[in-house]
């Protein structure tokens, strides 16, 4: 439990202020890495590309091509600027998501601050992105709709949309970074001789789902509702 | 887990809490303990209903048209996406209260 719980932070305070910041070292180098791993794919997917493709290009060719697809119907012709922003979503959330996998690393989609900025960037993007499309008379008038004295909710919804599209990506990657972590301590204490054993075939099993499995389906899940998001604004 | 082992830790348990003074201090944390537990308990029986309910007319669409199991399939992992933010929601709580209540106190 204390691995899971463990924040190892640094706290700046700015000087002649109160303004705390705190730093996540380990979040920041991990991001970083995170994003070199989303350039390198890039990078991989787009060298040398030729009419009889290679295996890179095969899969890059794969996923481009699905999410142009999916961003085709639900966002039409013009939706298709949106391609870059929500197929980098994916990739990075992606990698970071299977970052947990290996031993004593934490992604930084572990963090609460990475998803909520995350988060914060759909968010900018769709508002933007329906102002400019409708004009700014018609975006407010959404929020009045279907009538003058839903303007509250209507805005309350909008701010618990962003929220919980943050709060999903972390709860499910923190929950199964402490469900792996506890379930093989819990099966060694429970069971006498066998349990080094079961606990040792426990982890992978555990990895296998709530690192590959869960990350990437949560990966495609916070790319498709960012997605979402923003063709509800712009309709 | 034989008997003789079960009373020990038994012995052990009753032991450390004679010996452990009970103010108000270790009721509250173990309040904080128990919400937590009831808190995803209670919690995940929504997102559980609604995630299956989901699922089980996912698999009555794929039966009826295989042919759309691609989007089928993406509209499902969409939908359990939306049924699960209460259970999400209750995961945050219960995060809250085991591991920013509970040290405080």
């Amino acid at each position: 439990m204390d691995s899971a719980s463990q924040i190892v932070s640094h706290s700046f305070v700015f000087p002649r202020t109160d303004i705390t910041v705190t730093l996540n070292p380990q979040t920041l180098i991990m991001t970083f890495f995170a994003s070199a791993a989303v350039i390198l794919l890039g990078f991989m997917f787009s060298r040398n590309l030729k009419t009889v493709p290679g295996r890179c290009q095969v899969l890059g060719e794969a996923i481009v091509t699905s999410f142009d697809e999916m961003i085709r119907q639900s966002l039409g012709e013009e939706g298709r600027k949106f391609l870059p922003l929500i197929l980098t979503l994916f990739l990075f959330v992606l990698v970071s998501n299977w970052m947990t996998v290996i031993p004593f690393l934490r992604g930084p989609t572990r963090d609460l601050n990475t998803t909520l900025a995350l988060a914060l960037i759909v968010l900018v993007v769709a508002h933007v992105s329906a102002i400019q499309k409708k004009g700014f008379i018609k975006y407010l008038k959404a929020y009045f709709e279907p009538f003058w004295f839903m303007f509250p909710s209507n805005v309350f919804s909008e701010v618990s949309k962003t929220a919980s599209h943050a709060f999903r990506l972390f709860g499910n990657i923190f929950a199964g970074g402490v469900v792996i972590s506890v379930v093989p301590v819990i099966l060694l204490q429970l069971f006498k001789w066998f349990g080094f054993a079961l606990s040792l075939a426990a982890m992978p099993l555990l990895n296998a789902f709530f690192g590959i499995f869960i990350g990437g389906v949560q990966a495609f899940v916070f790319a498709m509702l960012a997605l979402a998001y923003i063709a509800v604004l712009r309709e | 887990m034989d008997i003789a082992h079960a009373q020990e830790t038994a012995k052990a348990v009753v032991e450390t809490a004679q010996a452990m003074p009970i103010d108000g201090r270790v009721i509250l944390k173990a309040a904080c303990y128990l919400s937590a537990g009831l808190c995803m308990g209670i919690g995940a029986i929504g997102p559980g209903v609604g995630e299956g309910y989901v699922g089980g007319r996912a698999c009555e669409g794929v039966a009826r048209q295989p042919e759309l199991q691609g989007q089928i399939t993406r509209t499902m992992l969409l939908a359990d996406a939306i049924a699960e933010t209460t259970g999400i929601y209750s995961l945050i709580i219960a995060i809250l209260l085991l591991f920013v209540i509970a040290p405080a106190i």
